[in-house]
């Protein structure tokens, strides 16, 4: 006997009916045997043959989607009907049609009763196992990829399911519901993926597609960034070198891109006003909790002062096929922030504070010079009014403390993904006339791409302070640097030079003539080379085109006793700046090579 | 620079430096002998004297004094600026008016008059500057010693 869990009612798939579970087999046993006696006791009296029910096939096996037709024969009564139930899988009609199920069931034994209307108690069984020939292949069978490249993949299904859908899966890599398969991005191991396409109707029919896997390309970063040199935000800027910087919330797309951010290779990590930054970005704490205040000076007596923030700095554009130069979770500083305790004494020597676009003439500075952190190693063990970088800031006030290395401002390009040991500045020619605007790029890492190869560069390796010597006029200048945030040549001095101070402005020299000089700049590895530039009249300069020039080659001005090269150096040259301890083809910065 | 700078003195103190403010006589400055913690070295040389404190993170001052005790020139070296109004005392409005003058100007400071030369240069982790009164040199000092 079939052994029966319910009984289904052929007027509805889900509806139960007869639900004596187990009561009808043993009545069916006792009505066949008694069936099987014959005439019985010659003491009884002759009675009516007993009622009977046969099936036309007591088994049958069913494909799915498919359909068996029983015939119900009842002898000995007038009576034939029968009522059909169903238990199992699948539908039966009121006509003895069994229809398997679409999608293989977990219980693929079903049972087909028909019991007797004249006699309820007679029935007939059959047991119906439900089958599946459905077969799935894949096409291409096989196939050859890239890492990171995509195929798309066809499946077949035949068989007698009416549910021709696919489950895509992969043994590495991706697979779109629609067999679209992207490969990773790394070979794995045995260097060959397995694509498999499952029939839902009967999920262990399948078909494969065995793809190989190859090292390709990665999906190539662009590395390059654009920047120009014009009037500026303030609409007052000579030679500064502006960027464009896109900030994000730590690990989301919530972004915002800020223009006119200055390139400063003579200072490290990202500072921005906050008047222009309206993201709410996490702010970096202290082992205490507290908010860490961040102090950065300038030669020209010159400070910001702000918190430390964290975002995710991104410096080129991404697209469907290239991705951007971005950083993640970098500490930034955020100058001028509202509510944020007040510069303490040991930052602001009596300078002037730089937390305005006016003043700056900038939206901020994107120092990206030799050094990784403002600091470093110094700040995250010692407490010295004689570097006051670092500051804990509970809103009672702050008080100098230590940072780990980590933790301080960060020059982003070194914590790029690739391309991360330096940057090649480059910037084209300008006239001897200045120019209202030029157009360069910064292009991220050396030797990392086709495009930032140190070709015939040479390398001048700086000191551990960044600075490397000078030497003009038979002298030597030990503590010179290149410096894009500086805006002109301030070399030396008047009596040095024989340049006068311009009376306007007396920073800036102003010869009756422009005047032609050679200097040799001499790295710490001995490179030395003839630079060769000119000086002109800086009232002039300013007042050509009726003072709207922006970019000058020949802007140069007094200095302490060094030379500071500033961006009239880079105009017309490929520069590179190494990071400090970085790897690159022409060794371990700190260097500059051009 | 003079020739034949010969050394008279040289005093290596561990703690307490004096330092003085330029254009004013040398003198024990209590309220300065917090601010550098290093070695003081004062070295004697023909015709003027050099106060150098050098502290441990690298910020090197020196003080530049005449026979009569006055301070004629200061210059620095360090990570950061120096405390330039007390290190340049009346003359630091000079300095910082000039400093205010340029609008044009972004890089080093340069003030050269006859009564005052202040430079300031440098960059982060590596500032550097000097300052000295003309009219206070020593005759027989020229002005290039101050560096």
């Amino acid at each position: 006997m079939t052994v029966q869990k319910g009984l289904r009612a052929v007027t509805g798939r889900r509806g139960y009916a007869l639900s004596r579970s187990g009561a009808l087999p043993a009545t069916l046993m006792l009505a066949l045997a008694l069936t099987g006696c014959g005439g019985g006791s010659s003491s009884t009296p002759p009675t009516t043959p007993a009622v009977s029910v046969s099936l036309s096939q007591s088994a049958a096996s069913v494909t799915l989607s498919q359909t068996t037709s029983f015939t119900a024969t009842v002898s000995n009564t007038t009576n034939t009907a029968v009522t059909w139930t169903l238990s199992g899988a699948g539908t039966l009609d009121t006509s003895g049609n069994y229809t398997a199920p679409d999608d293989l069931p977990s219980n693929t034994a079903a049972t087909v009763t028909a019991t007797s209307q004249a006699d309820t108690t007679k029935s007939a069984s059959a047991t119906v196992t439900i089958t599946s020939n459905e077969a799935v292949s894949v096409s291409p069978s096989s196939h050859t990829l890239q890492t990171g490249a995509h195929q798309q993949f066809t499946a077949t299904v035949t068989g007698s399911s009416k549910d021709t859908r696919i489950t895509w899966s992969a043994s590495s890599g991706t697979v779109t519901s629609s067999g679209l398969y992207t490969a990773p991005t790394t070979v794995p191991s045995g260097g060959a993926a397995t694509v498999t396409a499952a029939s839902m109707a009967a999920p262990s029919a399948t078909g494969i597609a065995r793809v190989t896997i190859q090292s390709g390309p990665v999906i190539p970063t662009n590395n390059v960034a654009s920047v120009q040199v014009n009037v500026g935000p303030a609409e007052n800027s000579a030679n500064q070198l502006f960027a464009s910087v896109t900030i994000c919330v730590p690990g989301t797309s919530n972004c915002e891109t800020i223009p006119d951010v200055l390139v400063d290779t003579g200072s490290s990590g990202l500072r921005l006003f906050a008047s222009l930054v309206d993201l709410s970005l996490p702010e970096s704490t202290d082992s205490s909790g507290n908010p860490i205040g961040n102090c950065a000076q300038f030669a020209d007596n010159s400070y910001m002062w702000g918190p430390l923030v964290m975002a995710d700095v991104q410096l080129t554009s991404g697209s469907s096929t290239t991705a951007a130069e971005k950083a993640s979770s970098v500490p930034i500083q955020v100058v001028g922030a509202g509510g944020f305790p007040s510069v303490p004494a040991a930052c602001n020597t009596g300078g002037v504070a730089d937390d305005t676009v006016e003043v700056l003439g900038a939206n901020g500075i994107l120092g990206i010079g030799v050094f990784q952190q403002d600091c470093g190693s110094f700040c995250a063990t010692n407490i010295s009014s004689n570097a006051p970088f670092y500051f804990s800031c509970p809103s009672s006030g702050c008080v100098q403390t230590t940072v780990a290395v980590a933790d301080q401002a960060q020059n982003p390009i070194a914590l790029f993904p690739q391309d991360n040991n330096g940057v090649l500045i480059s910037l084209p020619s300008v006239s001897a006339d200045g120019a209202a605007a030029v157009s360069g790029s910064l292009i991220f890492g050396i030797g990392t791409q086709s495009n930032n190869g140190l070709g015939s560069a040479r390398v001048y390796t700086t000191d551990d302070l960044g600075n490397f010597s000078t030497t003009f006029k038979g002298a030597s200048y030990s503590m010179s640097f290149l410096d894009t945030g500086s805006n002109g040549l301030f070399f030396l001095d008047s009596t040095t030079t024989g340049l006068p101070n311009c009376s306007d402005d007396p920073g800036f020299y102003c010869p009756g003539s422009t005047m032609t000089f050679t200097a040799i700049t001499v790295g710490t590895n001995g490179t030395s080379a003839p630079i060769t530039f000119s000086i002109a009249n800086a009232d002039s300069l300013f007042s050509f085109n009726n003072g709207e020039n922006a970019a000058f080659s020949n802007l140069g001005g007094s200095s302490s006793q060094v030379f500071d090269w500033g961006l009239p150096f880079f105009f017309g040259r490929n520069v590179f700046v190494a990071i400090q301890n970085e790897s690159t083809p022409g060794g371990p910065g700190p260097y500059w090579a051009y | 620079m003079k020739t034949a700078c010969a050394v008279m003195l040289a005093l290596l103190l561990k703690a307490n430096p004096a330092w003085a403010v330029l254009g004013q006589p040398l003198q024990s400055v209590t309220d300065d002998q917090q601010r550098l913690h290093g070695e003081l070295r004062a070295v004697a040389r023909e015709g003027y004297a050099v106060h150098e404190i050098s502290s441990p993170e690298g910020m090197v001052v020196k003080e530049y004094v005449s026979p009569d005790g006055m301070v004629f020139g200061v210059s620095w070296q360090g990570p950061a600026m120096p405390n330039l109004p007390k290190l340049l005392g009346s003359y630091f409005a000079q300095f910082q008016q000039a400093s205010q003058s340029s609008p044009h100007r972004r890089g080093p400071i340069a003030l050269h008059t006859d009564q005052l030369v202040v430079e300031s240069g440098g960059h982060m982790r590596a500032f550097h500057g000097r300052a000295y009164v003309p009219s206070l040199m020593p005759s027989t000092v020229s002005e290039a010693v101050v560096q």
